[in-house]
């Protein structure tokens, strides 16, 4: 579905954020992005939806170069920015004057998720608040059956409930030829959604995994001291012992700590990545 | 297919429509208002100086060249800030027909409905005040020298799209100080030209000495035949679909 | 739904399945909900609910009807029994038996705790 090779990319001449960065994704999958602040997780994003060129390399989203944004490209996509400006017109002729554009367009969706968001036809757009607006853009790209929605931060700005909401509705609505990124440092919000986890750090994709995958080769405990005859990968300090991640070579069946699973893979990506190859 | 992604005329009208319903609320009140103005101005001319209302026509289209200007260098105002050009630019349409929406309606349909307005004001200047319909001054609105004129916006505004396509904020503004610039810059030109020309004919006076004294008749005949020849053929026939291009190379590479 | 830190999240909704089997809410033969439907319920990834439908129809608990749907197996209730039986004993017991080490109790003060208990659910029958 994206496939990114040998990207290379920088804002200035000077600069380089993504240096031979590569990366494969599947339909069917709600891919989360997560890495540091300023590692490129935005870049990236706009980098797949040909909003931004690359230095080098190339981006293929279903085949089409990104950076051509031809037609058929962009209504394939879309991508849901983290601070948008929304036109003063309202829900409904908005609706009418952008949904023809994609062949696809799936009006009970949208009449669905509307009502699901509680959001109403005859509401102006520059009028909702922050939250409501973003429900509005995925209400409308999930409406528009792209089959890659790109989501900068989407849980940023909503409520305890909205969010909830969010989770639902990202369940509910995506089909199998369909995949989502999602990037986020809320990991809180969507560690139950967010199957595979991809992280970036230094210009390139340091680990890549699904939860099963991930859940198969390691194991999140909580240790009361840390043992020489059992190493942890990783760990921290905590309260009550020292949270860490370890070899799973029990076979536990322990719950993904996607915290400390990116703090681990930050500190050492070699040293986690070491664990999927035994 | 390969056709399909790069000029659809269902595609192309859905995006004028999108432009023109999406705007359609500051652009009538900015033309509304402008129009209410001059059809005033008409009125009280109309009344007090009835003898000058066809002079009134350089008036109409000195407002309607700034006016379309104005328009054109705000036509992708989406791009001017990065919160909506996103959204802009992941529309599923092409390069070339944002471009053909873009100068459809500030080359062609601005236009039209600029010459229907004037008409309009004519009409109601002559109707209301004088109770006549007196021809003359609508003939001014359709005189060769209209046609002329408005033809020479369509060449000029193009530059003006190309501005709203290049620049990022007050892009009109910007437009015309490119253009001063360019002009200092062609006259600095054509006066190294001159002086590398005309100096080995000046008897060691200091400074340029033109006239056609001073040349040869072969450089005369350049001057007086060709480079007018030149001049109005890229003029009137290279303008547009020059700055057309740099405008459509100009939306394919924009980035957010 | 709220999940723990310990277990894996298909493993804590299998357990919600279970728990729903157990007290009769879900009876042998009927249908339940589809992957979807509980992936939107407790507001998890289509692939996590996935996961938990092919552990609890490997365990014979609930089976899967092509192009209809997931039902509770005939003898889904037993199997439940077993399965949680199972994991109570590997799970829950070690945990309860480290805690009365260090506390110091017998198995001997258990029965004594578990006999108060039978009569306070007596009591407020």
């Amino acid at each position: 579905m994206v496939q990114i090779e040998n990207l290379s990319f920088g804002y200035t001449k000077k600069q380089t954020l993504f240096d031979q960065l590569e990366m494969q994704l599947e339909p069917g999958n709600i891919y989360g992005l997560l890495g540091r602040n300023g590692a490129g997780k935005t870049t990236l994003l706009k980098v797949i939806a040909g909003l931004v060129f690359p230095r080098g390399g190339i981006c293929r989203v279903e085949g089409f170069e990104s950076r051509k944004r031809i037609p058929a490209f962009l209504e394939d996509i879309c991508f849901i920015p983290e601070e948008y400006h929304l036109p003063s017109i309202r829900i409904h002729r908005f609706i009418s004057l952008n949904a023809p554009f994609y062949k696809r367009f799936d009006h009970e969706k949208m009449d669905w998720l509307l009502k699901e968001f509680q959001l109403l036809r005859e509401q102006k757009l520059n009028q909702l608040s922050f939250g409501q607006k973003k429900k509005f853009l995925l209400a409308f790209g999930l409406s528009t059956s792209a089959r890659l929605l790109l989501m900068d931060e989407p849980t940023n700005g909503l409520d305890i409930p909205s969010k909830s909401q969010f989770r639902r509705v990202i369940a509910a609505s995506l089909t199998e030829d369909q995949s989502v990124i999602i990037s986020t440092h809320q990991v809180r919000d969507l560690e139950s959604l967010i199957d595979p986890i991809i992280i970036i750090d230094e210009g390139r994709i340091i680990f890549q995994q699904d939860v099963a995958g991930i859940t198969a080769s390691l194991s999140f405990e909580v240790l009361p001291e840390i043992r020489e005859n059992r190493q942890p990968i990783y760990y921290e300090e905590g309260l009550g012992g020292f949270p860490a991640i370890l070899p799973n070579i029990d076979q536990k069946d322990t719950r993904m700590d996607l915290e400390l699973l990116f703090n681990g893979v930050v500190s050492n990506p070699k040293k986690v990545n070491q664990a999927f190859k035994a | 297919m390969e056709a399909n992604n790069i000029l659809n005329i269902k595609r192309l009208y859905l995006f004028v429509r999108r432009q023109v319903l999406s705007n359609s609320g500051s652009w009538l009140v900015a033309f509304g208002g402008i129009a209410g103005v001059l059809l005033v101005i008409s009125l009280l001319v109309a009344h007090f100086q009835p003898q000058n209302l066809s002079g009134m026509t350089g008036l109409y289209f000195s407002v309607l060249f700034v006016g379309g200007y104005v328009f054109t260098a705000g036509i992708f105002n989406e791009l001017h800030n990065p919160q909506k050009s996103y959204q802009f630019l992941t529309l599923p349409v092409s390069a070339t027909e944002r471009l053909l929406g873009g100068w459809l309606l500030t080359g062609i349909i601005f236009p039209v409905f600029g010459v229907l307005a004037m008409s309009l004001i004519v009409l109601l200047a002559n109707l209301v005040m004088n109770f006549t319909l007196d021809v003359t001054p609508f003939q001014s609105v359709f005189s060769p020298q209209s046609f002329t004129a408005l033809k020479v916006y369509v060449v000029t505004q193009s530059v003006f799209l190309l501005g709203a396509a290049y620049f990022r904020k007050n892009n009109f503004l910007k437009t015309i100080l490119a253009l001063f610039i360019i002009s200092v810059v062609v006259q600095i030109v054509v006066v190294t030209t001159a002086w590398a020309l005309f100096s080995p004919f000046t008897d060691g006076g200091d400074g340029l000495n033109i006239g056609p004294e001073h040349l040869s008749p072969r450089m005369e005949a350049f001057f007086t035949n060709y480079i007018p020849t030149i001049a109005r053929v890229v003029f009137w026939y290279l303008t547009i679909p020059f700055f057309l291009i740099t405008t459509w190379f100009s939306l394919k590479e924009r980035q957010v | 739904m709220e999940f723990n830190d310990s277990q894996a999240i298909y493993l804590q909704i299998a357990d919600y399945f279970c728990g729903r089997i157990l007290k009769k809410q879900w009876k042998e033969g009927e249908k339940i909900p589809s992957i979807r439907e509980t992936a939107v319920q407790v507001e998890v990834n289509p692939n996590t609910a996935m996961r938990t439908f092919s552990f609890l129809q490997e365990k014979g608990i609930i089976y899967n009807k092509r192009g209809i749907g997931y039902f509770v197996a005939e003898d889904g209730y037993r199997k439940t029994l077993e399965f949680k039986k199972e994991s109570f004993i590997k799970e829950e017991l070690p945990k309860v038996f480290q805690t009365m080490d260090v506390l110091k109790m017998r198995t001997e003060d258990l029965e004594n705790y578990y006999h108060k208990y039978q009569k306070s659910k007596e009591n407020s029958h």
